[in-house]
């Protein structure tokens, strides 16, 4: 029987700091999008933890390459901490781990 | 462009996991454009080529998901458009293998001719003679493959010469065609053998692959019906390892492999005096610290030695003891690796199509410069025997084949690393 997703929450630590939990896949990438637009236009500086993603698939990268072209759309700075491993491999095999580094406070390999 | 740093003189020894096969994956992904409905494909390996294939699926409106295992799911239903770029197929020449697939199941197709090879002439006329031959409107114009048919039909094809892709992409078009398709010269590689079960598995009629003569009865509709498809194991990144063990004096163990894909690589490494233990899915090679002895052989198509071993036979054979004849016939220009070597101190005689390599004990550090995958592949392994540093430079051709090659030689022991650009 498949698992039912986890379902995605944005937390907010304060000062641009969010901290991301649940999938970043086909099933949940355009929703989580929605959810998320409006804390471009309100911040200049962005941090997103993803320490708390359990799931990320190609949809899910694609979403933070996304991320990272609204903000600069919005004149934010962003930067994702703690990529999960699978994302780098993804991005890798994708032939986008540039563009993820570019977003990333650590290196992507 | 990226380098590798090698500082040889160390033996290999460790197990290690095999990729799966880029020349199945290749075929495979155009093969899910023939599929009504999306399929999953696993132990793909991660390559630029993977990436290119990709890409090209993706312009032509073809949705593709990498699951968290880096398995992709490939959904044709969406397509938009039947063309294949010159600036993708340029960088790739397997994208030639979309020609089929569009041509079969959605009546036309728009692919850039691939141009030139720097191994060797590998025209695609005998994929346009066949597709012609089945009732397909082919034109060639402007660099551009333009061809287009209500459906094709079911004919007897007899290859000039043995052609990998052009064998895949005949039985691809013909898996779909009105009718019987015999395909005689039929290449028999275990990579033709991985499309055609693959296709078989989405209710393709596909039968004798793996011989000389195939048989494709055509059916209306492929469907993969929630099939996730594994690729068979690189029996050439299986061989390369070995190589590089025997030629150290190491012992390896390849896991996730398959043995009876390379009999005629481990007749060779087994004359070479390597110890060689195998289950269905692991290679062990033990040289008990000894230095290999030279072997000769000659390349041809499968069954027999792959030329895509015999650059990594040749660095084996310029360590070794005694003398080894190495004889292509497969590529007239596969011994580019060979001056290469030479700078390192390896002692060989180019006679026209034939190397003959004197071993000797050690070659020396160089920087030397990749030409092409195998020769690439061919220079590490020289640089793991060699005193001193070397530097191979231009090894975004490796990247083409091997998956993360400085990372699973370190992991056996080598002293490597990649110095980016």
């Amino acid at each position: 029987m498949a698992k039912s997703p986890i379902p995605f929450e944005l937390i907010d630590e304060g000062q641009g700091c969010y901290r991301l939990k649940g999938e970043l896949t086909f099933a949940t990438a355009s929703a989580v999008l929605k959810k998320t637009l409006v804390i471009f236009k309100e911040a200049s500086r962005l941090s997103f933890n993803l320490e708390g993603i359990s799931r990320v698939d190609s949809a899910g990268v694609a979403l933070l390459l996304e991320w990272l072209r609204r903000a600069e759309q919005a004149r934010t700075e962003l930067c994702y901490a703690n990529l999960p491993q699978n994302v780098k491999a993804i991005a890798r095999v994708s032939g986008i781990e540039q563009l993820i580094a570019a977003g990333s406070s650590e290196a992507v390999d | 462009m990226d380098k590798l740093l090698i500082t040889g003189g160390r033996p290999l020894s460790g197990e290690l996991r095999i990729s799966g096969a880029k020349n199945a994956a290749l075929p495979i992904l155009a093969g899910a454009l023939l599929s009504e409905t999306p399929v999953t494909i696993g132990n793909v390996p991660h390559l630029h080529d993977i990436t290119t294939t990709m890409e090209l699926l993706g312009r032509m409106g073809v949705h593709l998901v990498v699951d968290e295992k880096l398995n992709i799911e490939v959904d044709s239903g969406p397509i938009e458009n039947f063309f294949a770029p010159y600036e993708l197929v340029k960088t790739m020449r397997a994208s030639i293998l979309v020609l089929g697939p569009l041509l079969a199941r959605f009546g036309r197709a728009e692919v850039s001719l691939p141009g030139g090879c720097a191994i060797g002439s590998r025209p695609v006329n005998l994929h346009l003679h066949g597709l012609a031959a089945m009732g397909a409107e082919i034109n060639v114009k402007n660099g551009y493959i333009h061809a287009s048919a209500k459906r094709l039909k079911g004919c007897r094809l007899v290859l000039d010469q043995v052609t990998v892709t052009g064998t895949e992409n005949l039985m691809m078009a013909a898996v779909l065609a009105e009718g019987t398709t015999i395909i005689e010269n039929a290449a028999r590689e275990p990579e033709v053998v991985d499309l055609a079960n693959f296709l078989n598995e989405m209710g393709g009629k596909v039968h004798g692959a793996g011989s000389d003569i195939m048989e494709i009865e055509g059916v209306e509709s492929l469907s993969a019906n929630g099939l996730h498809y594994r690729i068979l194991p690189d029996r050439i990144e299986t061989g390369t390892y070995l190589v590089a063990a025997a030629m150290t004096g190491g012992r390896v163990k390849l896991k996730n492999t398959r043995p009876d894909l390379l009999d005629a690589v481990l007749v060779k490494l087994r004359e070479a005096g390597a110890i060689i233990t195998c289950t269905d899915s692991t290679i062990e090679l033990d040289m008990q610290g000894d230095r290999p002895q030279a072997v000769s052989l000659r390349t041809a198509p499968y069954p027999a030695f792959p030329t895509d071993m015999q650059a990594q036979f040749t660095a084996m054979n310029t360590v070794a003891e005694g003398v080894g004849v190495i004889t292509e016939t497969v590529f007239e220009n596969r011994f580019m690796h060979v001056q290469e070597m030479q700078r390192m101190g390896a002692d060989i005689q180019l006679e026209s199509n034939t190397a003959i390599v004197q071993g000797r004990p050690n070659l020396t550090a160089a920087p030397v410069m990749a030409t092409d995958l195998r020769a690439s592949a061919s220079l590490v392994l020289a640089g793991l025997v060699a005193e001193g540093q070397t530097v191979v430079d231009r090894i975004y051709h490796i990247d083409r084949g091997y998956e993360c090659i400085e990372e699973k030689l370190s992991q056996l022991g080598a002293e490597i690393r990649r110095i980016p650009n």
